[in-house]
This record gives C-alpha cells, structure tokens and sequence, in this order.
C-alpha cells in the first residue's frame, strides 16, 4: 500500500505533463467541430456584431432550412443515400462470398486469385486509361458509376479473409456431411459467427461510399446526379466568389441576408451528421479490424 | 482410393479439382471479374503512354511511339517544379506525419484511466472518417474572410491572414491539417500494438527500478518498431502519390507554384480542352513506376535491418 502511494506521487509531474499535451490536442480535435456547429445555427445580424463569434449567441434555423427546402442538396442527400445502401450491400456481399472462397486452402486457382486482389492495391490504371475504360463501359452520367467500380476493396477483402482463415475448419465438417454446399455453409454457419467483423467492415465501406466524389467529379457531369459530397465540394469550392454555386445564386436571389458563412457550415454538418451517427460502432471494432488485417498468412 | 486418383491423367484431375471446388471458384467469380474490368483493363492501358492517342483508334489501335511523351516530359520545366512540390509537400508530411502517431501512442498509453483513453481516441480518430471535402470546408470556414482567424485578427487591428495568398504558409497548413485528419488514426494500431506487450515487463522492469523513460525507451519503443517499420515502408512508397484529395479542395491559382502535386496536375491537363490523353498517362505511369520503386527499396531497407517486410 505505502509503496503504491510513493509510486504515484512520483509521477504526479509527468502524468500532468502528459495530460495537458492530449488536453490540448483534444481541445484542437474537437473546437473546429463546435465552432461549425454554432456559425452553421448564427443569425446573420447577430454574427457580424460579434467580434469573435466562440459562443452559440443566436440561435437560427434559415440555413438548413434553404438547404434542405430549396437547394439541391436535399436531391444529392438521395443519390448519396443511394449509393451507400446499395453499393455497401453489393460491396458486403461479394466480398464476403470471395472472401471465403480465398480461404479455402485446397481450392484451385487460389493463389493466382490472391495475387490478382494484391496487385491493384500498389499499382493501377492511370487517369486517362480509366477515363477511358469507364466511358466504353457506358458509365459516364451515371449513377452506377459511382457504385460499380467502387464494389471491391482488396484491403477489406485481405481482412475478411485472414478472419475467415483464423476459423477452425472442424465447424463446416459436420455441415459437409450433411451435403450443404458452400454457399449454404457460408451463409448458415460462417456469417452468423463472424457478424461482429462483417458488421465492422460493412460500416467501413459504407463510410468510404458516403464520402465518395472522386468517381462524380470525373465523371458526372449531371448536376441532378451529384452525391452530397460533390454539392459540397460545388459550395466551398469558391471562397470568395459564392455567386458560380448553385448555392451562391440561390443566396443571391432568394436569401439575400443569409451569411454565406452558415450556409456553408450547415452543409459541412449535413454531411457529418451520418458519420457521427455509426461513429460508435465504427469506434468499438475498427481496432479489432486493423489487428485482425495485419495478421499475416 | 488413392492411387487411383493418382493414376489418372493430369488434366482430368485438375479439371476434377476444379468441378469439386466450383461453388468456391463461383463465388470468387464476381470479385475477379469487377477487378479485371475496372482494375486491369486500364492498368493494360497505361501502354497508352507509348503511343500517340487517336480517339477514332482507340488505345489499342493507335500507334506506337516509344518514349515520345516521356522524352517531352523530362524536358519541361514545368513538370520537374510539379515534381519537386510533391517531394517537399510528402517529405514534410512523413517527417511530421510519421512520428506523430507514434509520440501520441506513447502519450495515450501512459493514461491509465481507460474511460479518459476512450474519450481521447475518439476526438482524435473521427476526423479521419471525413471526407477532405468536408475537412477542407472546415478550414476555409475558419480562414473565410468573414470566419474566425481573420474575425480576430480585425479585433486586434491586424491585417488579414495570407495563408491562401502564401505558398509557404500554404505548405505549413497542408502539413499541420493533414496531421490533425490522419494523426490519431494512424495511432490506433500502434496503441493496439502496445496493447499485445506482456505486463509483466514492465512489473519486472519497475522491481529493477526503471522510470518511466527507463520503459518507454527498453520496453515500450522495441515493441513498437516492427509495426513502424511496416507504417515507414508504406508511406515512402506513397511518398509520390499523396496529398490529392486534401489539396485540389484547398489550393487555388495564387499559392498553385508551390502547391500543385503530380496528381493535380495530372488532374488538369487531363480536363483541360484539347489535352493531351498520351501525355497526361505518360505523366501518372512516370509517378507509378517510381512509386514501386521506393516501396520495394524500402521493403529491402527494412528486411535488411532484421524487420519483417510487406513484400
């Protein structure tokens, strides 16, 4: 007892120390986010008699509501959602089927397929050629543009299937005798023990297909088709120059006091409130995810 | 049972193989063909940069022209400037980005209420699940004319912020604002490294009478290594490539001298009218091959100095 006592209060300096460099990187982390969230609710008179505006002193709603009512955005908050649902179940669905395929140690091919997931990961198509590939496919302007070459990650795939390898075979022994087929097998007795990984690797993809624009910058030039990111994008784009936006001349017209300011943080919220929303379950997994990935073969 | 098998000709066993296992080759199937036809195709097509790009033709039937586009490239001043931000932009992001985790594992370990880690990683790591769309907007809301900064600086009667009109003071922000999005994150696998260390180390390390320098530097640090070694690898190989999304929703023309990267230049020449499809291949495949290049001579590097690889 008396020796653990001596033993904390010599540490008291360096715990201390410690605690304010993390205090302050998290004030660092977590201010910009408060400060967003207060300017995207300011009230455009209020705002510009405040010196620094650091504390929530008004409190209006006209920046969602031009958002959501008359903007765009409520059009590209469609196609976003769109493209998360079906394109993270696509996603969830073939990588779960490959990856359980690659790891099956018996089976033919199976080392050419692993080299086939691995090579993209360090070397790839350039721009034009893929501009290219994709235009022949019929894709530009469309919304399966930003879906279908997005279905495979190999890193997610890599993961799920070092998981799958970590199962004892003896659990699909006694389903074979029964004369299941693989797919069954998969399906009835791998899924429902692996669900905290899938679960895991599902909101990873959905996460990565929200924030996805890459694919809608090059190749959509379809206003109506934009994702949420890309009317963002459109909106920030011009610091000084709001009128180019869509936004900007909504402002111009209709809003006319609005502070471009709020405008611009009530879509930065907008944007975050999904990610906010599964951050918890992305948090309880994703360290689990990263372990389980970095398990070699 | 066997040896009948053994005895029957090769190419029947294999096709035997091949029909006992078709549900798992069906269901690898899609995978593959997804990679073939987004991934693949157009990596076949880089050949493009050897040749001189007839829309009619198409990559595969236009013509051969060797080193053409490469020759045209290394002759531009131009290119050599873009290639010369990417190498300072990404050096300084490994020099900062690359310790930074590891220090900030290092701090969060010695916590010891878990309630409080928890509470710290989580401010740390949401950033990194923004898109740099998102991050970006937050910068400029903080440095927009009407945003905070220049609200204070107006306070205190100084003049505006040049960091949008100052190519150096433009670097600086990437670095820092780069390190705030990816920072915590990329601790994560360190601290899930840390959390593998056996505890009774250090027990056995502060019966001898070890501080707390004392174990960081003989028990913390070595288990540390082999995972920053693999985290170093990495990004050296990404040393020309990074830095896209956080600068094309950043930079503008003013700061464009000392901010335009490989990638965004590519990205321009590529949508400008009348561009150069060849060219602008030549310009991305020049950055890939170098890219596995550095990755494979630092993977030697590191297996060299007794550290497992990725390679």
């Amino acid at each position: 007892m008396t020796r653990k006592k001596r033993h904390r209060r010599r540490l008291t300096i360096g715990d201390w120390m410690i605690h304010s460099v993390l205090g302050l990187l998290f004030l660092i982390a977590v201010f910009p986010f408060y400060y967003v969230l207060i300017v995207s609710f300011a009230d455009p008179v209020v705002y510009i008699h405040k010196v620094a505006y650091i504390l929530p002193y008004s409190f209006d709603f006209q920046a969602y509501r031009m958002l959501v009512e008359d903007s765009m955005l409520g059009s590209s908050l469609k196609i976003s959602a769109f493209i998360t649902v079906v394109g993270t179940f696509i996603s969830i669905l073939l990588t779960l089927m490959a990856a359980y395929g690659l790891s099956k140690k018996g089976s033919p091919l199976r080392r050419f397929f692993m080299t086939l997931v691995l090579i993209p990961m360090f070397f790839w198509g350039q721009l034009i050629p893929y501009y290219l590939q994709i235009k022949s496919l019929g894709l530009i302007n469309k919304v399966w543009v930003m879906i279908l070459p997005l279905i495979v990650s190999p890193f997610y795939l890599v993961i799920l299937k070092n998981y799958f390898l970590s199962i004892p075979a003896s659990l699909e022994e006694s389903a074979k005798l029964d004369g299941a087929n693989d797919l069954r097998i998969l399906f009835q007795i791998i899924v429902p023990i692996s669900l905290p990984v899938i679960a895991s690797i599902t909101l990873f993809f959905a996460v990565d297909k929200w924030n996805e624009w890459w694919h809608a910058m090059l190749f959509v030039n379809d206003q109506k088709k934009w994702p949420l990111q890309m009317m963002l994008r459109d909106m920030l784009s011009s610091l000084t120059n709001s009128s180019i936006s869509a936004i900007g001349k909504l402002m111009a017209s209709k809003y006319k006091n609005m502070n471009p300011l709020s405008a611009r943080m009530a879509a930065i919220i907008l944007a975050t409130i999904p990610i906010l929303l599964v951050y918890p379950f992305l948090q309880r997994y994703f360290t689990k995810g990263i372990m389980i990935g970095s398990i070699k073969e | 049972m066997t040896t009948k098998a053994s005895a029957q000709p090769p190419l029947r066993r294999k096709f035997k193989r091949v029909w006992n296992y078709r549900y798992i080759l069906m269901m690898v199937l899609p995978v593959i063909a997804l990679l073939i036809v987004f991934s693949y195709v157009p990596m076949l097509g880089n050949v493009l940069a050897f040749k001189e790009f007839s829309i009619r033709r198409g990559i595969w039937n236009s013509d051969w022209v060797g080193l053409k586009y490469f020759r045209q490239l290394w002759g531009m001043p131009q290119f050599w400037s873009v290639f010369s931000n990417q190498l300072i932009i990404s050096f300084m992001k490994l020099m900062i980005g690359f310790p930074y985790p590891i220090v900030l594992a290092l701090l969060i370990n010695e916590v010891r209420s878990p309630k409080i880690r928890r509470s710290y990683q989580t401010a740390y790591t949401f950033p990194h699940f923004l898109s740099w769309i998102v991050i970006a907007g937050i910068i400029k809301g903080f440095l927009a004319d009407q945003g905070l900064v220049n609200q204070m600086l107006l306070a205190l009667n100084a003049s505006k912020h040049r960091i949008f009109n100052d190519g150096d003071q433009f670097r600086v922000m990437l670095y820092l604002t780069e390190v705030w999005k990816e920072g915590g994150w990329n601790s994560i696998l360190y601290l899930a490294t840390l959390s593998t260390i056996n505890p009774s180390l250090y027990e056995a390390a502060e019966i001898d009478g070890a501080g707390r320098w004392q174990k960081i530097l003989y028990i913390t640090w070595p288990g540390l290594y082999s995972t920053a070694a693999i985290l170093l690898i990495l990004s050296v190989g990404n040393v020309l490539s990074g830095g896209f999304d956080q600068i094309i929703n950043l930079y503008n023309s003013v700061v464009m001298q000392k901010a335009d990267i490989i990638d965004t230049y590519i990205y321009r020449t590529a949508i400008s009218a009348g561009s150069n499809y060849s060219f602008a291949t030549a310009v991305g495949l020049f950055k890939s091959v170098i890219n596995v290049a550095l990755l494979i001579i630092a993977n030697t590097a590191v297996r060299r100095m007794g550290q497992e690889g990725i390679l």
